[in-house]
Parts: structure tokens; C-alpha cells; sequence
């Protein structure tokens, strides 16, 4: 209650009309009940009869005067659709707030920065004036803002950049300056006030100069700057903490200096153990079944965000409730993740050689998959079309991939390659399937070997001479030289052609394992982690990193 | 805990419905009328509750004069050469119209109390009116008896010795409170009387009858004054010896004060004391107005001691007689049935021939007997569709003259409110 008289002399100032009207309506009440009551009976029930289209009729007279008052008077364009929230009424905790540890330490610093703020001061510091939360989509930006609000107990103004946006040069900046000066009377009020703007790079994207527009944005900009590190009269605490999605390099230079968003947070995709936290929190939420192992869910998993996670487990509980079940069992769970990730099953009328054809594709990209790829497990195999594809073999890396060795990088491309090598082995003709995975693989194998160094004469990143930044480029005339490009394109032809040739022979030598699974692909129309593992042991080929573990497992 | 807004809410409810009693309970009425005259008017009234009607009368000086002064100054349409008597019994609503001239349709043009300046000056007696009127209005207005019916009687202690008499039905007066009958049609379904007082006819009739008494022969007096509903023959003793006594004592022996008591609509009691050697004992007189004003004797009783009768006794000691007055309960169907004989004059006025040498234009073309007879339908049926009385099976028009006779049901009614009614066939 440090601030108490402030926060009356505020709440006067802000709800004088309101306290005015309040007072006067209270009179009139006052006034005609005493008048009613004088009335005699006859009198008083005819204004009774006669109130209530009396009362319609004053709303309907107020309400049209309310409405061309505001719209004259207050100008209606530069109202913006911001959202006073007090923490207490945000009610997110810390406790609350799952999978991005790290992210939510460096808030919890905040936090504590923001509660001990006098004690800052009397060191002769200076609270924060910004925090840029950074990261994917989905991954609790907007969370963890409200985590610092409740936790912080301080004013949270809360609104999308794009509110700024406006068709009128300088509504913009007018409303910028009008929720920074509203922040200011609630930060006296209390001590401290937080200003959360979403998607920060609609109004934070770098000012261009030109005169082709953009003037509206980089006035809307130059108003944010001001604002944050400007000349005022009174500092007050204010804090603003910008949430994007953008890359840092998309933002506007000025708006990252310390000073302004003197701290940056990026919010990340959780990792295994997060997703496990974040399952376990949200199947809490839903009748889940108790023997759902959430371990697995999370390995399969790997690279979705917290909210991902969470339509997941909200496509299961529709899918539970379809099936008529109370609980949501660990199918319902896989079910909505192969929805989310594959699309919705679409049976399309094919003929018996477009269905084979389709099935050897899919067993060739399964079987190099299964045999090859150092880093990824297969889940999934089907022959249903499904966005689009008519068939699609599902896999993921078993954990969390920060960089991409060359063997996961090769693996990838003769995974892509494998689907065409099939079709030509079996059929000795390949169809315009194959143009997604070509599409695919060449990306790589490009990158491999023009940016990764990952060729055999070559080193280096080969693209920055083309790139215009780089200053080795006028954007028409490059440096690099058309003899060096003619190398490494060779170079990749080649990595590309000795990848379609290694996968040429493995489907050769593996042919029964590729028949088998094109026939039970045509019989089953889609195949399990769990069949796909089976058959694979049927033909003694067990997953080679199952191998390497039993190897390796003491006696 | 309730949300302050809701507490807020429950306690304006109470609050208001803490004040939405009656203000004039159903057990004082009469006392309220009193009691408003008093306090806001500063008038003194009597108030009466007969069934469902509520009465007051007020003694207003000057009543007679002011209206015959407004009647000299707005003399309105004189009455037409047609006599309308109107009947409610047995569930059916009869009219019966002579005509003894020739008369016209009244053009159809804004009342005279429509017309009248709302500045008028108004006189004491008229604002004694108003103000007794509007208090009797109110207090009926604002209670939680089953009350339909109100009655004012002004009366003039001048020389006319006359009473004005004012009624009419409640609902008439919440309907013109919420501008949905005009005040000239208020007035239009009022009822106005004027006749004399009965306590001054009955004590002229008394004090005529015992002077006549003592001077002239009994069955010449009895022959004059008898009423005659009366059995004379056990009314002669009861004078005889009343005659008796007078010639023994003499006129001196009614020397005391008189107290009269109307106690019917044609009934009046007078007590008269005796004093000198009868004192303690009186004379009770029951007198009976006739329809034409003039009083008849009905009984007369001798008390002994001062001690009354037992049809008298509900009525309490005489000196307190004039605290009270009688009041006619009034009842729906005589009420319609007077609103629309009276409604039905004043659609007519007399035929004025027109003068060969006039320049102006004729006032009206002569009305007929089936002019008469559509009027009285359509307005009957106006009037018991508007008050929606469903007592009435059938409605039968007479003309005396001709014998002629219309009867229409109930059901058929309805159809006369109709831009184009269908047309009346005389029944015989």
C-alpha cells in the first residue's frame, strides 16, 4: 500500500465522469424513490407502468448522443484496442510456465529487478527499460510476459503491434505516445507499469527512406523510440517487453540498443525434457489415460512447441470423444499427431499400377530410411494420400539436432533419392512423383556443397560473392567465377549421382525387404513403427541402432 | 459473497416495493376522503362507502348560481322534442322513445367543454368542486378496495335547496390518466343529476302536514299527504291519535330541533322532539319522495322515552343523524343505461324551420324514428363494448308512438360499431 494516495489521486483523475455520474444517479434514485413514495398509489404504479419504455427510450436517446460524442470528441480512428490488465487478474505463474527453463530464468531475474527496484536505484542503477522475447511461434513468448506480470504484482498493458497500424499517416505514433503516457499514470500509480507488444515486428522492422511510402510505419517507429529512451520530464518505471517472431536482423537497429531493449530472451522450442514437463502438464489438464507414456510422446515429438503440443493433445481428447471414450489413450494421441502433421486421409480412385507404383516409392524411401539414416527412426509408412502426397513415409530424429552431420546430411539426400531409384528398379521407369523429393535432395546436396563445404574440392560458402550484402556482387556481375560455379555444380551432380547410386544398390541388394513392404503397403495401406520393425526382423535386418546398442550392452 | 452491483439491485427492489402499498387502505375510506379535504383543501366533507361506490358531499355556497350563470353563459344545444327512457332487467337492456316534434341530428362538431379556455377564471364554488371532486378522485384512484364507482354531491344551502349530483366509474378516470379517452368523453360517460334536497322536502312536507293536521279534517290530510304505496287504512290510526294529541297539547309541544336522515333513495326519516308536558317523547315521520320531488308521508311513529324503533336503531341517535348522509350504491347496468339515454339526447336538437325570408342555410334535414333507432343501437353497442359488459342478451328499441319494436341480440351487437352496420328490421 505503498502508493495508495497516488493510486486515489489517479483513480480520481481517471473516473471523475464516471464518479460524477455515479454520484448523480444515485441522487436521482434517491430523488425518485423519495418521490415515488409521495406519490399516491394510482400515481406511482402509472410511473411504474411507464418506467421501463421510459428507461428504453433515455438508453436509446444516450446512447446515440454517447456514440456521436465519443466519435466527435475523442476521435474514434485513434482509439486502439489496448487491454488495461492488472497481474493479479493475469494469474499466470511462474510455476506455470513449462519447458523453457532457461527463458524463464532470465524473466525470473527480471522479476526480481522489477520487486527490488529501490534497492536498485539506491545503488544508483537503472531498472530495465526493455526485454525482447525472441523465438518460434507457440514457445510461451506471450506466457512467459504474463508470468512477469503476476509475479511482478505491477499494471500490464497489453496490445498487438498491429493495433498501431493504422491507413492514417500518424495515428500510429499517436496511439504509441498515448499508451506509453497511460503507462506512465499507472506506473506512478504503482511504482512500476509493463507495456507487452506482440508481434513487435510489424511496427520494429527496420525504417526504410524512401519515397515509396513506409512513412506511416517509421513515424510509428520513431514514436516507439522516443518513448523508450526519449527526453521526459518524469521518468517513470516503464517496462516494455516486445515479443517476435522476426529474426533480430529484421528489427530495426535502433530499437535493439541498449537503452531501449537492453535485454533479450529467446524463447525456444522445448527439448526433450520439456516436452515431457509440457505433456504431463496439459494430459493433467484432460481425462488422460494413466498408462499414456509420455517419454515416447515426447521423442516423437522433437521440434514442437508447447502450443503444438497442446492442440495435440486438445486433437486427441476430439478424437477420444469421436471414438465415444471418456479418457484419451495414447492412439487417440498418435492419431492427432499423424492429423496434424500428415493432414487428413484422402482416398483418391487410383489404378492397381499408379498404387504399385506408389507403394515401391514409399518402401524405397523406408527401407534406405530404416537401413541408412544415422539420426532419424521411422514411424510411419503409408500409401494414403494426405495434402496433397499420395503416399508418405513419417520420420523424426530420435533427439534434438542442433547441426547436421555429413553422414545426416548424405542420408537425408539418398533417403529423398530413394523413392525414384525405386521406381526405376522395379518398373524401369520413374513418374513425376519424384519431383518433391528431387526437389529435396538437390536443396542439400546444393548446400552441402556450396555452403557447408561438404564436397571434395571446395571449401567455404560459396553464395556470399553472390550475395548483394557482401559487396562482392553489383547484383548483376558477380566475383565468383563461372569456372568455380561449373566445379561445384559438377561436384554436387556428383554427390547427387553417388547417392542415387549407393541407394541403387542397397534396394538391388535388399530387393525382397523392398518387395515385402510395397506388398504389405498395397495389402495394409499403412504400416506402424512397430510392423515396420517387425518385418524389418523377419529378414534379420535389425534397426541398425538397436544393433549397435546390443552390441555395445555388457554381457 | 453477493457482487456489490446485485446487493445494490435487491436493496432499490425493496426499497421500491416497500413503497408500493396502497395509500388509502380499503378499511378508511371514507375517513381519507375527510382527512385529504381537510389537510390539502382546507374543506369540510362527508364521505360514505355504499358496495362499490364511494361517495362525499360537500356544502358549497353559491353552486347553483355559478352554474346557472355558466349554463346562461354557454347555453349549448337545447334538448330535443324526444323523450328516451332506458331499462336493464332480466339480462336485457330495453329503450323506449317518444317524440313530440321534430328535431335533427346534431352536427357533428367539438363539444362545448372541449372548447372551453383551460384560463377560465373559476369561482370559489367551482374551485370547492374541483378540489372536493379531485380529493374524492384520488382517494378512490389509490386504494385497495374494489371500488368502481365515485359520487359527488354538491349541494347548495341556498334558497333553491338543490343538490348537484356528479358520478362516475373508475376506470373511465385511469383511462383519461393514461390519454386514452379524451376529458370530453369523461364527461361524456359521467353522470349528472340535480334534485332537491331530500331532508328539506321531507321537513317541508312534515311541517306542512302537522300545521294541515291540527286545521283540517284527518282523512282530507291523509287523502294529501298519504304516500301512495302506502296502506292508508293502518296509516289512519297512527294519525288519528296523532291528531288526538295535538288538539289536546297544541303546535307548542314541537318546539325542539328536528333531525332528518335519508336512509333510502325515496325514504327520509324525521325525527321530531316533543316538549312541555310530552317531553322525552317524539314523533318519528318516515317520509317517501316521489319520482316528481314532492314528499308523502309513509309512517309515522310515536316514541316513547326517546327510545327508537328497530329499524331505525342501525342509523344511531338522531342528533348525530346529520354527521351522515345516504349514499345510492350505484351498479353497472343502470350506469350504462343512463350514459347512453344520455349520450343519445345530445346526438339530437330541436328542428329549426327554416324562414323563407332567411338568408341562412338550413340547419339539418328532420331526423326519423329509425334515425332514433340507429342511434340508440350504435351507441348502445359503443357503450358496452367500451366497458365490456357481458351481462346483456339482447337490446330492444321501442317507439311508444307507433308501437313499433326492434330487438337485436348480443351477438349481433358488434356489427353496429362496423363502418357500414347492416340494416334494422323492426321485429313486429
Amino acid at each position: 500500500m505503498k502508493f495508495w494516495w497516488r493510486r486515489l489521486l489517479i483513480f480520481f483523475r481517471d473516473h471523475w465522469l464516471g464518479i460524477t455520474i455515479s454520484l448523480f444517479s444515485v441522487l436521482c434514485l434517491g430523488l425518485t424513490w423519495y418521490g415515488m413514495s409521495k406519490l399516491e398509489s394510482f400515481y406511482r404504479n402509472m410511473q411504474l407502468a411507464t418506467l421501463p419504455m421510459t428507461i428504453l427510450v433515455w438508453l436509446v436517446m444516450g446512447a446515440i448522443s454517447a456514440f456521436i460524442y465519443v466519435w466527435v470528441m475523442f476521435g474514434y480512428f485513434s482509439k486502439q484496442n489496448r487491454k488495461n490488465i492488472k497481474g493479479q487478474q493475469v494469474d499466470v505463474h511462474f510455476k506455470d510456465v513449462i519447458g523453457i527453463d532457461e527463458a524463464k530464468e532470465e524473466a525470473w531475474e527480471v522479476v526480481q529487478l522489477l520487486k527490488d527496484h529501490a534497492r536498485l536505484k539506491k545503488v544508483g542503477g537503472k531498472i530495465l527499460k526493455g526485454i525482447l522475447m525472441q523465438g518460434p511461434p507457440g514457445c510461451g513468448k506471450t506466457y512467459l510476459a504474463k508470468a512477469i506480470a503476476t509475479e511482478a504484482g505491477i499494471p500490464f498493458l497489453s496490445l498487438a503491434a498491429s493495433d498501431f497500424v493504422e491507413v492514417f499517416v500518424g495515428v500510429g505514433a499517436s496511439r504509441v505516445r498515448k499508451l506509453f503516457k497511460d503507462a506512465r499514470r499507472l506506473a506512478y500509480a504503482n511504482g512500476a507499469c509493463i507495456i507487452f507488444i506482440d508481434e513487435l515486428d510489424a511496427v520494429g522492422r527496420s525504417r526504410t527512406f524512401s519515397w515509396m511510402g513506409g512513412q506511416e510505419t517509421n513515424s510509428t517507429l520513431n514514436a516507439l523510440l522516443v518513448e523508450m529512451d526519449g527526453l521526459q520530464a518524469e521518468q517513470e518505471n516503464v517496462i516494455v517487453i516486445g515479443a517476435s517472431n522476426a529474426a533480430e536482423e529484421t528489427l530495426d537497429v535502433a530499437l535493439l540498443r541498449p537503452g531501449r531493449f537492453d535485454r533479450k530472451i529467446y524463447v525456444d522450442r522445448p527439448n526433450l525434457e520439456g516436452r515431457e514437463k509440457i505433456f504431463t502438464y496439459y494430459l493433467g489438464k484432460v481425462q488422460a489415460d494413466s498408462a499414456i507414456d509420455v517419454g515416447r510422446l515426447a521423442r516423437r515429438t522433437v521440434g514442437k512447441t508447447p502450443a503444438e503440443i497442446e492442440n495435440m493433445i486438445k486433437e486427441g481428447a476430439l478424437i477420444a470423444t469421436r471414438n465415444k471414450r471418456d479418457r484419451i489413450s495414447y492412439d487417440d494421441l498418435s492419431e492427432a499427431l499423424e492429423r496434424i502433421e500428415l493432414g487428413i486421409k484422402h482416398r483418391k480412385s487410383m489404378s492397381e499400377t499408379e498404387r504399385r507404383l506408389v507403394a515401391y516409392h514409399e518402401a524405397g524411401h523406408l527401407v534406405v530410411l530404416y537401413l541408412l539414416h544415422p539420426t532419424d527412426d521411422v514411424f510411419k509408412a503409408s500409401i494414403i494420400a494426405r495434402r496433397g502426397t499420395l503416399g508418405v513415409v513419417h520420420h523424426n530424429p530420435r533427439e534434438e539436432l542442433h547441426t547436421h552431420s555429413r553422414e545426416k546430411l548424405l542420408a537425408d539426400v539418398k533417403v529423398s533419392l530413394a523413392g525414384y531409384v525405386s521406381e526405376k528398379l522395379v518398373f524401369g521407369t520413374t513418374s513425376s512423383g519424384v519431383a518433391g523429393d528431387f526437389q529435396h535432395a538437390m536443396a542439400l546436396a546444393h548446400s552441402m556443397v556450396w555452403r557447408f563445404g561438404m564436397g571434395s574440392k571446395y571449401l567455404g560458402d560459396w553464395t556470399i560473392p553472390l550475395m548483394p550484402a557482401s559487396g562482392l556482387t553489383d547484383g548483376i556481375n558477380s566475383q565468383l567465377s563461372e569456372m568455380v560455379k561449373g566445379e561445384l555444380n559438377a561436384e554436387t551432380n556428383n554427390l547427387f549421382r553417388s547417392c542415387a547410386e549407393e541407394v541403387e544398390q542397397l534396394l538391388k541388394r535388399e530387393r525382397p525387404i523392398l518387395d515385402r513392404f510395397a506388398n504389405e503397403l498395397l495389402k495394409r495401406e499403412e504400416l506402424e513403427y512397430d510392423e515396420i520393425e517387425a518385418i524389418f526382423a523377419e529378414y534379420g535386418k535389425p534397426h541398425p541402432r538397436i544393433a549397435a546398442l546390443k552390441n555395445s550392452a555388457p554381457p | 459473497m453477493l457482487p456489490p452491483r446485485v446487493v445494490a439491485g435487491c436493496l432499490l427492489t425493496a426499497l421500491f416495493l416497500a413503497s408500493c402499498g396502497p395509500t388509502y387502505p380499503k378499511n378508511r375510506l371514507p375517513e381519507s376522503v375527510v382527512e385529504l379535504c381537510r389537510r390539502e383543501y382546507k374543506i369540510e366533507v362527508k364521505a360514505q362507502l355504499a358496495q362499490t361506490t364511494l361517495g362525499a358531499m360537500v356544502v358549497i355556497p353559491g353552486l347553483i348560481d355559478e352554474l346557472m350563470r355558466q349554463a346562461a353563459a354557454s347555453p349549448g344545444a337545447p334538448s330535443a322534442p324526444i323523450l328516451v327512457d332506458g331499462q336493464y332487467a332480466q339480462d336485457r337492456l330495453q329503450f323506449q322513445f317518444l317524440a313530440h316534434g321534430s328535431f335533427t341530428r346534431v352536427p357533428q362538431e367539438p363539444k362545448e367543454d372541449e372548447r372551453r379556455s383551460p384560463e377560465e377564471k373559476r369561482s370559489r364554488a367551482m374551485t370547492m368542486l374541483d378540489q372536493v371532486s379531485n380529493a374524492l378522485r384520488r382517494v378512490a384512484l389509490s386504494t385497495d378496495a374494489p371500488l368502481e364507482f365515485y359520487t359527488l354531491i354538491a349541494r347548495d344551502p341556498g334558497p333553491t335547496n338543490l343538490d348537484v349530483i356528479f358520478s362516475g366509474h373508475l376506470n373511465d378516470l385511469k383511462r383519461v390518466q393514461y390519454f386514452d379517452i379524451s376529458l370530453g368523453e369523461l364527461q361524456r360517460r359521467s353522470r349528472f343529476a340535480v334534485r332537491q334536497q331530500p331532508e328539506v322536502v321531507a321537513r317541508q312536507m312534515v311541517a306542512q302536514f302537522l300545521k294541515d293536521l291540527s286545521t283540517q279534517p284527518i282523512g282530507q290530510v291523509l287523502g294529501r299527504y298519504g304516500a301512495p304505496s302506502r296502506d292508508l287504512g293502518a296509516l289512519f290510526p297512527k294519525v288519528l291519535a296523532l291528531a288526538v294529541e295535538l288538539q289536546e297539547g297544541g303546535r307548542e309541544w314541537i318546539g325542539g330541533e328536528w333531525h332528518l336522515r335519508q336512509v333510502e333513495s325515496n325514504r327520509v326519516l324525521v325525527y321530531v322532539p316533543l316538549s312541555g308536558p310530552r317531553s322525552g317523547r317524539a314523533l318519528l315521520f318516515t317520509v317517501q319522495i316521489l319520482p316528481d320531488g314532492r314528499g308523502t308521508l309513509f309512517d309515522v311513529d310515536r316514541l316513547e322515552g326517546g327510545a327508537l324503533p328497530a329499524k331505525v336503531a342501525p342509523f344511531g341517535p338522531p342528533a348525530q343523524w346529520e354527521n351522515s348522509f345516504y349514499l345510492e350504491p350505484l351498479f353497472l347496468p343502470q350506469f350504462l343505461t343512463e350514459q347512453i339515454t344520455k349520450r343519445v339526447l345530445a346526438e339530437f336538437q330541436p328542428l329549426v324551420e327554416k324562414n323563407p325570408k332567411s338568408k341562412e342555410p338550413a340547419v339539418g334535414k328532420p331526423a326519423t324514428m329509425e334515425d332514433v333507432t340507429r342511434v340508440l343501437v350504435e351507441t348502445s353497442a359503443y357503450v358496452l363494448s367500451t366497458y365490456q359488459f357481458k351481462g346483456c342478451e339482447s337490446l330492444t328499441v321501442i317507439d311508444v308512438l307507433k308501437g313499433t319494436r326492434w330487438t337485436i341480440s348480443a351477438k349481433d351487437l358488434p356489427l353496429y360499431r362496423r363502418r357500414n352496420p347492416p340494416p334494422l328490421r323492426p321485429t313486429q
